[in-house]
Order: structure tokens, then sequence, then C-alpha cells
């Protein structure tokens, strides 16, 4: 014969098991302070492709334009899905790009020429004039004096060359 | 006699848990907008402005105030291979050229840059003739334009190898572009207005 149930296990409430947050919380508010303490709003503007940019002391800051990236790939066209520079669209390649004999760049020269009649076509009041440039330290200087020829060529007159800000 | 203790007080507290779910459920959000949004790295722009093509053709001279001929200040900076030249009034000699040697470890030295740049401003250029106020015609703010005895006295022509790496020329671009005075701490314009060459 079984014996009868215990009368004290069966008032015993039976405490759902729960997951104590509490570290997690800590965790989580540290994090958020630091990323408070970072926030930007040029942040939103504009993200480094490159993790090798020049150093200045110029205080300008970051303006939504149209950019390209400049690296040791060639000419690159950064966009929001591709923002590595290892899976960026190629605008203009190494070999054009570094050639002695042209002195301005066909691709990149109808790359704007594109940007420039859809501005038209999508009826903007400005037409893109600005050009953003990200370029690496190590490139050579005449890369840039290429892209600034072609760029101008087309229309552009201001270029603004994205540095690293230091004090 | 006293009363017994009751028996009910010894029962234990029970610590009450605040319920942090929703804390937690606001955090998981935050979290990644304000991921997106950081700045790890403090980015500036360096801004260049080529003068027009017809104007580097014609120069920049123009019309004084007496209707006379103004001079040009004709501000030449090479970047070769072993330093810095300077040169003004075009020329290749004498007090108006400046050779800046490479330092002993090989790097440019671009102290002694600041310094000539500093000295041809104060010393060559000098003070504004005088200041006009220009008002913007869309934004309509008003802007303060200092005219100096030389029209092209805010300008520098840099010409550099091909090579030359990009850092390097950015460090030029600042240690030209403006000084800070000593007492006040504060930037003034030196030659703001560069424009770019190449040494053929």
């Amino acid at each position: 014969m079984a014996f009868a149930p215990s009368k004290a296990r069966k008032l015993q409430t039976r405490k759902e098991p729960t997951v104590s947050l509490n570290s997690m919380m800590d965790m989580m508010t540290i994090i958020l302070l630091f990323l408070l303490k970072s926030y930007s709003t040029s942040g939103a503007l504009m993200q480094p492709h490159l993790d090798n940019l020049p150093e200045s002391t110029v205080q300008k800051s970051p303006e939504k334009h149209l950019a390209v990236v400049v690296s040791e790939r060639g000419v690159l066209k950064p966009s929001e899905s591709a923002t590595d520079k290892a899976t960026m669209p190629i605008l203009v390649p190494i070999g054009e790009l570094a050639s002695e004999e042209e002195a301005a760049l066909p691709s990149l020269e109808a790359f704007l020429y594109d940007q420039r009649a859809m501005d038209e076509k999508l009826g903007k009041k400005e037409i893109a004039h600005v050009l953003t440039v990200e370029a690496a330290e190590n490139i050579p200087y005449s890369w840039i004096l290429k892209i600034v020829e072609t760029a101008t060529s087309v229309g552009f007159d201001t270029f603004d060359f994205v540095v690293t800000k230091i004090s | 006699m006293a009363f017994k203790p009751s028996q009910r007080r010894k029962a234990p507290d029970e610590t009450v848990e605040p319920n942090i779910t929703p804390i937690m459920n606001l955090m998981v959000v935050l979290i990644p907008m304000l991921l997106s949004v950081a700045q790890f790295v403090q980015l500036s722009l360096l801004e260049y402005t080529p003068p027009p093509a017809e104007q580097i053709l014609d120069g920049e001279g123009g019309e004084g105030e007496g209707g006379g001929e103004v001079q040009n200040l004709d501000l030449l900076l090479n970047i070769a291979e072993g330093g810095f030249e300077v040169s003004v009034f075009n020329e290749t000699k004498g007090d108006n050229f400046k050779e800046i040697p490479l330092l002993p470890d090989g790097t440019y030295d671009f102290e002694a840059l600041h310094r000539e740049m500093l000295r041809i401003k104060t010393d060559i250029v000098g003070p504004p003739v005088r200041v006009e106020e220009q008002a913007d015609t869309t934004s309509q703010q008003v802007s303060r334009l200092e005219i100096f005895k030389y029209a092209d006295a805010n300008r520098i022509k840099i010409s550099a190898q091909s090579q030359l790496p990009w850092q390097v020329l950015v460090q030029v671009l600042d240690e030209t572009r403006n000084y800070r005075d000593p007492e006040t701490r504060m930037p003034h314009p030196l030659f703001p207005l560069p424009l770019l060459g190449q040494i053929q």
C-alpha cells in the first residue's frame, strides 16, 4: 500500500525558476553609457570605409555628398550594402588610376556624368558640385590630382577630403 | 509576564525583485541604434576649391584702388625629394627663395615650413589694406573679406612629385592654411587657398 502524500509537500507553493538579469543589466548600462558618450550626429552622416585615413587638424564637420573611396584597389563606390573596401564596386580599376600616360579617368568621368544627369532627371534644385574623396594616407599624390582634374572637367568645383581629426 | 514572541514574525522576509524585462527590451533596441551612429574615429573634411581655369591662366593681378596694377605674390611651394622649396615673386634665388632640407631622420621639416609661411605672411604680405563686408544672398550671412596689397595674398601654389604619399600633402596643407595666435590661441588664416600641381 502506498503511503499517503505528505501534507507539507501539498501546501508548499512551487516557485517559478527565474534567470537573474542583474548582471546583464549592469553590462547593458555600461555599454549604453559608452555609446551615448561616443554618439555623434555626424556619425549617421559619414562612416569611414578605410582604417588608414590621413591625419589633419582641420575642423570641418562631415557633410553628406557624392563620395568616392580611393584605395589600392582603385577608385571605389561606397554604398549602404558594401561598407568594406574589399566588397565595394570598382569605379576606376587600378591600372587606369596608376597609368602615367592618362591624365584623366574616363571611367570616373562617365560615373560623375551619370550622377549629375540623375540629379537633373530627379529635378533636384542643386546639381551635385561637391565630391567627397576618402583616400588612404599612403595613396600617391598623382592619383588624387587625376580625380580632381577629372571631376573638375565634369563640373565639380569643391572637393572634401576625408581625414582623421587630431587636436 | 511578557507574551511569547510570535512565531510568524520569525518567518524570513522574501526579497522582491523588480521586473527588469521591459528595461532590458529597451536596452536591446537602444544599443544597436547607438552603435550604428556612434563615431569611434573623429572624422573631418579638408576642403579644396581649385580656382577657375581662366583665373589660373590670367593670373590674379587686378587693378588697385588708384587704378594701378596690383602686384602678385606668386607664392610657390615645391615638395621635392630633398625637402621644401619656398619661393615668392617667382624668384629662384636670393631672399625670396628658401630651401628647407629634410630632418636628419629623413622626414620633412613641417615646423620650419610653418615658420617660413608665417614670416612671409607677416613680413612680405603684411596686414590687410582694407576689410570689405560681403553679404551672401542665399544664406543672408555677412562675411568679412580682407584685401591685401597683393591680389593673390591668400593663395599658395603647391607642387609635388607624383609618388608623394597623400599624408605628407595633407600635413603641408595644415601647416600653410592657418596659424594660432600665441596669446589668444585663436586661428588666423595664412594661405587658405591652395592650388595643387605636380612636378613634371
